[in-house]
């Protein structure tokens, strides 16, 4: 077992951080396993938008929307971030239009991203994955964590958001 | 590596932030509307001869709205955009861009617990000039 720091300095948890506006400051932490971190630095940038058309790319829609956690500015329960069923889980989601990060509170406002997908990927007609299969996968990382003392923070959104 | 910093190129940066902002004011002005008044994305779409789809999508910020197009959904809502363009004061022109506009969306946010009230706007202050 070990203490949260030991398991960032063991690059088991990387600490994901964007270089915010002038004026705005870090109010909000982001943690990611190594796979997570990969998938946004290496596919994000090779993704175009799907269904949805947005004319934001993927990239931007991450770094927005990573941009609004970290800061601190509002997060729109459902449409932005949302708390994945059965709630008994805590597992929480953090959406853009054509992306989805899966993951768990370790404290209010410090999300550990677990996994990742695009959007396209969980609706028919070109499903290739589901949203039970993300939640399970995020609590068995969350369970095998050798990390000391709570793994995570119960609450609603308003609480911990 | 105990921390990453994520990148991306300055002008994709600052056109998306915009981009969000402006969608992020609109849905500010449409939900302080529904709960004052109960206005639908219908009526404002019906008000500016579209469909509500359409609306919906704007108000999600999914497009790239034009100048006309905020104008007129701001009309339909009984408000008015407001724009200034500001030259970035010498020395600063090397990192993220300033925000000293309002950053807080509504409180329309629905929450878990329900739906929060409403809020007055937090204004961020310009801390390097």
């Amino acid at each position: 077992m070990a203490t949260f720091d030991k398991l960032l300095k063991a690059n088991v948890l990387v600490r994901v951080t964007f270089r915010l506006p002038r004026g705005q400051f870090h109010e909000r932490k982001i943690y990611a396993y190594p796979g997570c971190l990969e998938w946004m630095r290496n596919e994000i940038p090779k993704m175009v938008t799907g269904r949805v058309a947005s004319d934001f790319t993927p990239k931007e829609q991450l770094i927005e929307r990573l941009r609004q956690w970290m800061s601190g500015d509002p997060m729109a329960y459902g449409r932005m971030f949302r708390d994945m069923e059965p709630k008994i889980d805590e597992v929480w989601e953090i959406k853009t239009a054509d992306l989805r990060i899966f993951g768990w509170m370790y404290r209010p406002r410090e999300f550990i991203a677990v996994r990742a997908g695009y959007a396209d990927d969980y609706k028919e007609p070109t499903k290739i994955k589901n949203y039970a299969d993300e939640r399970r996968e995020v609590v068995k990382a969350r369970d095998t964590l050798p990390l000391d003392g709570d793994k995570y923070t119960e609450g609603n959104f308003d609480e911990l958001v | 590596m105990n921390s990453f910093e994520l990148e991306i190129d300055e002008k994709s940066y600052v056109a998306s932030m915009f981009m969000a902002r402006v969608a992020n004011e609109i849905r500010r002005a449409a939900a302080i509307e529904k709960a004052s008044r109960k206005i639908t994305q219908q009526e404002i779409a019906n008000k500016i001869g579209t469909s509500r789809a359409v609306v919906n999508r704007e108000m999600q910020g999914l497009e790239n709205l034009g100048a006309r197009r905020i104008a007129e959904l701001l009309w339909a809502l009984g408000w008015e955009p407001y724009f200034e363009a500001r030259k970035i004061p010498a020395g600063v022109n090397d990192g993220p861009p300033l925000l000293s506009q309002p950053v807080i969306m509504p409180p329309e946010l629905k929450t878990s617990q329900g739906t929060l009230s409403l809020k007055s706007p937090v204004y961020v202050s310009h801390s390097s000039t």
